[in-house]
């Protein structure tokens, strides 16, 4: 025992012998990271919207907390909540918060405002407090209620009296410049640890080709990358952390008359060609999407099939008679959705069916177009969550139960069998960083894990 | 119409004739080499269209040949990889930076790569690109290519890279838009129009120029319309609206493919407003010298008529001074040609004239001598006669009967005064013809003298010893006023009625009129007596001419004397048998010149 403590204390001293600039890695407190988004979110509150955008649930994870948090392998880990308990049936869960938690104004964080937050996003749970504790209770069982609190619109999220919203977050707004520049500094009392950045600076509405180029001249820390571009990208040598598939690129068709053929929206679903998006527009990332979930989180997507089906579409085709020109909208700062849209357009004609892409302001959500494209963040690594968000954003809240692989696959099935939502293609999130960024970690279903990042080169 | 002012309107017509013809002339032959400049214009500018157009070809063609020459490496890689992933945005970049609209890269079986004017369109073929073409042979030529937002026209150059077995065909080219359009090199006044429909029907929204849509498009239907059908280049001339100046040349030049299709139409409009300004102010300035040759040519015309036509007045002139009794009267003579013996001409009849009145008022005057010889002989004579019987009766008487001398004598006594008083008389008469006074003009009521004459002349009319005869009186009372001697005028009258009773020795009607003429008045008197012949009316007025068997022949020259110092005129109109009627016309104003009768017989 003694000669292996010696072998051990030897090894670590020519360890340190060997690598002087030890000291230089280590973390340090401070600096501030630069961050440029192509997205111009127009609120931070991640709750505002049914299915907030990536972006808002990237911002989410910085200024808010959940009750409890799924690590890479989807596993719940405590949060806010420090434990719960559950009943056997799924329909009664009582959670016990962590002590001591304070706002980003000051106040603690009573249960109170945290059933408020949760009940204000989940309208079909019922959500009390028991004491000291938060009580969910649902008439039907909700087996995965843990996934789904991890999801980012289940952030809790205290509205002031001002009306602003703050949270429990690492990070608190410091400046918000609506849909141009949000500032954010570290966060110093936040109950697990200070961050080691002191701030964030995100500037949003940046095209990708001044991202690129401010990551070059130093003018960024984390830039993002697109998905057609991450391949030359990992060829010209940066330093690209790419996600998995975490990002459901689909076609969302309106309820025009129009469209209002389900033979038709099959047709189209059927003409696409999605293997030649993913592997040549996509440059081979993401995956094929013929289910609503990537194949890493369903485990069961590859039993949908991504290929082609130009005659039995041509025949739907023939079958609906007369159809219009369709309007086909996609967002015109996502270079991907135009091309993606362009493709399916062309796709499309094989079939008989003509359509017409056009780039629109995202905030306009294609409300004249007949159908549109849509980018759809994987809500949670649980699949069970994941669809349930997807049914909650398509306006159907599904009743199913989805806590069995059969029973997920049906649901996936169900969700798409009127053909209004069209998977089209999943993607990843992928971030070039500059050298100066440390211990950046990337979680599966994408976002942003900032706590434990830090800045080379900054003075503390 | 005198003649200066026909030879005037003759000048002035020729002149203007003249004028209008070289004017047309002028203006069709300024026509023609306008046409012919707008035409030389035009086709230049049409060459240096197609010029510039070979040129953008020849420029897409070097383009592409350039990218061409820079993708040996990519068709390398292209043989050992069938991954055309990398390749997909290739295009566009490309075509960035060699400012194409079009470029697609595609290898030997067509597919394609990368497109740039359509990303979306990767995995699809382009057939034809495939033919057995050499394309590196090939120029710049025009095709139509689908694009997202539509069917385009592009004007495309295609390169081939060949890389060991490996082909990679470079199809890059320029869209023929309005923005190409707008980058065409084209001279002031002229703009090109791109029609890009191949439907039938014509479609406005279909023409383009480099400014948008063109306004009122449908009026080129028929230049497109014509080329779609012939498939040649066709032009028309285009009103815009209704001021000439708006006018455009439209040449439409057929824009074909490789295979020689209609893909579209070329419209190159030339304005014609700087033709049509030209036109303008040339024909406003034709008009001022038009107009201003004209006037000359009047003012000229005024000239020449009025130098051609002085000899003509000077005789005209000359002919009245000798109506007028100036018998002298002569023309100068200032030309050699045809006026010149006109006038020479006129001046040796009116000397001829002068000589043979000189010598016949010389054989007149004897004449009349004679006549007046004659007359006073067979006057003298009548009264002698008695004369000589009564002195001879009485000498007898004394001889063989003197008792009966005393009542012999007295009455022989009583037939020589009778007789003497006759001669007494008769040289009276000659001594009154002799001694006519000169009128003396006072207002004179015609109407009212005529009746007064009538009047004194009534009972003669129903003498004794006569068929009666019938007076009719016609004399307008409204007759004008006149400037006349009422004792002359009352005399010749007198012998006028005098004359038709003794013309009517079997009764008849005398008819008497007044009337009124144009500044003048008349007066004539009419019998139904025996009537004159034609050489008796010739000789009426002359003196000492009578066809009565007891008259001196001096009535009627007497009223012709008394009419002839009232500056008037009198006719006679006769026929044997039917009676004659005297027609005296009198002015109502006499001459301002105090009439002087004349001495002459």
């Amino acid at each position: 025992m003694r000669r292996s403590a010696y072998l051990l204390f030897a090894a670590a001293s020519l360890l340190l012998m060997l690598h002087p600039a030890g000291a230089a890695t280590r973390p340090r407190y401070g600096g501030t990271l630069r961050v440029e988004l192509s997205a111009a979110p127009t609120s931070l509150d991640p709750g505002q919207t049914v299915f907030p955008t990536g972006t808002q649930e990237q911002l989410a994870t910085l200024m808010f907390d959940r009750l409890v948090e799924l690590d890479q392998q989807g596993r719940p880990h405590p949060a806010l909540a420090a434990s719960w308990q559950y009943e056997p049936d799924y329909r009664r869960w009582v959670f016990h918060l962590q002590s001591g938690v304070l706002l980003h104004n000051g106040s603690p964080l009573r249960p109170h405002l945290v059933v408020m937050s949760l009940a204000a996003s989940n309208p079909s749970w019922h959500v009390r407090l028991q004491g000291d504790d938060i009580v969910i209770e649902s008439s039907s069982p909700i087996p995965n209620l843990l996934a789904e609190l991890a999801c980012a619109r289940n952030s809790i999220v205290v509205h002031t009296e001002a009306g602003a919203v703050v949270g429990t977050g690492l990070f608190r707004v410091s400046t918000w410049e609506t849909g141009k520049r949000l500032v954010l500094t570290a966060n110093e009392d936040y109950w697990g640890g200070r961050p080691f950045l002191d701030s964030i600076e995100i500037t949003f509405g940046r095209s990708q080709r001044d991202q690129a180029l401010d990551l070059q001249l130093g003018r960024a820390d984390v830039v993002e990358i697109p998905t057609d571009q991450i391949r030359r990208a990992l060829q010209e040598g940066q330093r690209v952390v790419v996600s998995a598939p975490a990002e459901l690129i689909a076609l969302a068709f309106s309820d025009k008359t129009s469209v209002k053929e389900p033979a038709l929206r099959e047709a189209i679903s059927l003409s696409i060609d999605r293997s030649a998006i993913q592997s040549t527009l996509l440059q081979k990332q993401g995956e094929a999407a013929a289910g609503l979930l990537p194949q890493w989180v369903s485990g069961y997507s590859f039993l949908f099939s991504v290929a082609t089906g130009l005659e039995r579409a041509r025949q739907l085709r023939r079958n609906v008679g007369t159809a219009p020109s369709l309007t086909l909208a996609y967002d015109w700062s996502d270079p991907l959705a135009r091309v993606i849209a362009e493709r399916v357009s062309v796709n499309a004609k094989d079939a008989g069916i003509a359509i017409q892409p056009y780039g629109e302001n995202l905030a306009a959500r294609g409300a004249n177009a007949d159908v549109r494209v849509v980018r759809m963040p994987l809500a949670s690594s649980d699949p069970a969550a994941a669809l349930a968000a997807i049914s909650a954003a398509t306006g159907r809240q599904s009743a199913m139960q989805m806590a069995f692989p059969e029973e997920l696959y049906a649901t996936d099935r169900a969700l798409r069998s009127d053909f209004r939502m069209v998977p089209i293609v999943y993607v990843p999130q992928a971030w070039a960083l500059a050298a100066g960024v440390r211990n950046w970690v990337t979680p599966r279903q994408g976002g942003w894990r900032l706590a434990d990042v830090w800045l080379e080169g900054t003075k503390p | 119409m005198s003649y200066r002012a026909k030879l005037l309107a003759l000048f002035t017509a020729t002149v203007v004739l003249v004028t209008a013809v070289v004017a047309g002339l002028a203006s069709t032959s300024m026509r023609r080499s306008f046409e012919r400049l707008e035409e030389q214009r035009t086709n230049q500018l049409l060459l240096q269209f197609r010029r510039e157009f070979a040129r953008r070809g020849d420029e897409v063609t070097r383009r592409v040949q350039s990218i061409a020459t820079a993708s040996t490496h990519m068709a390398a890689d292209l043989t050992h990889s069938s991954d055309y992933g990398p390749y997909v945005n290739e295009a566009s970049s490309l075509a960035s930076a060699h400012q194409l609209d079009l470029l697609e890269l595609l290898p030997a079986d067509g597919t394609i790569i990368s497109s740039a004017q359509w990303p979306a369109r990767f995995g699809y073929k382009e057939e034809w690109i495939a033919a057995p073409v050499d394309w590196n042979a090939q120029s710049a030529f025009l095709k139509r290519e689908d694009l997202p937002d539509g069917t385009a026209l592009a004007l495309l150059a295609v390169r081939e890279v060949r890389a060991g077995d490996s082909v990679l065909y470079i199809a890059g080219g320029e869209r023929l838009d309005r923005s190409f359009l707008s980058t065409l090199s084209l001279p002031a006044g002229m703009r090109a129009m791109l029609y890009l429909s191949t439907e039938p029907a014509f479609s406005p929204q279909a023409l383009t120029d480099a400014s948008g849509p063109v306004a009122h498009a449908e009026k080129l239907a028929p230049v497109v319309q014509q080329i779609q059908q012939g498939g040649e280049q066709s032009s028309q001339v285009v009103w815009w609206s209704a001021d000439p100046a708006s006018a455009e040349a439209i040449h439409g030049i057929p824009l074909k493919g490789r295979d020689g299709e209609l893909l579209g139409v070329l419209l190159v409009g030339s304005s014609r407003c700087d033709v049509v300004e030209m036109e303008k102010r040339i024909r406003i300035v034709a008009m001022f010298v038009g107009a201003a040759g004209v006037l000359l040519g009047l003012v000229l015309s005024g000239w020449a008529a009025a130098r051609a036509t002085r000899p003509v007045e000077q005789l005209a002139d000359a002919a009245r001074e000798v109506a007028a009794g100036n018998w002298w009267a002569q023309v100068p003579i200032t030309s050699n040609d045809e006026f010149g013996e006109l006038a020479s001409a006129f001046n040796l009849m009116t000397r001829e004239l002068s000589d043979q009145r000189e010598r016949l008022v010389q054989a007149e005057r004897v004449a009349a001598w004679r006549e007046l010889a004659r007359r006073l002989a067979h006057e003298l004579k009548n009264p002698l006669f008695p004369l000589q019987i009564t002195v001879e009766n009485l000498l007898r008487a004394k001889e063989q009967n003197p008792a009966q001398f005393e009542e012999v004598f007295r009455e022989s006594a009583g037939t020589l005064l009778a007789e003497i008083a006759n001669l007494r008389a008769i040289v009276q008469r000659f001594s009154d013809f002799a001694r006519m006074p000169a009128p003396e003009l006072q207002p004179v009521r015609l109407s009212e003298l005529t009746e007064h004459v009538l009047k004194l002349l009534e009972p003669q009319f129903t003498a004794a010893g006569r068929a009666p005869i019938t007076a009719k009186v016609e004399l307008d009372p409204e007759l004008p006023v006149i400037q006349a001697d009422p004792e002359l005028i009352t005399r010749a009258l007198q012998n006028l009625v005098l004359n038709a009773i003794d013309a009517m020795p079997s009764g008849g009607i005398l008819t008497v009129r007044t009337s009124p003429s144009d500044g003048a008045v008349t007066i004539s008197v009419s019998d139904t007596g025996t009537g004159l012949t034609r050489e008796e009316c010739e000789r009426l007025f002359t003196p000492y001419y009578t066809t009565k068997q007891h008259g001196t022949g001096l009535g009627l020259a007497i009223v012709q004397s008394v009419v002839s110092d009232h500056h008037g005129k009198i006719t006679v109109e006769s026929e044997p048998g039917r009676g004659s009627t005297f027609r005296i016309e009198l002015p109502l104003q006499m001459p301002e010149t105090k009439p002087t009768r004349s001495a002459n017989v």
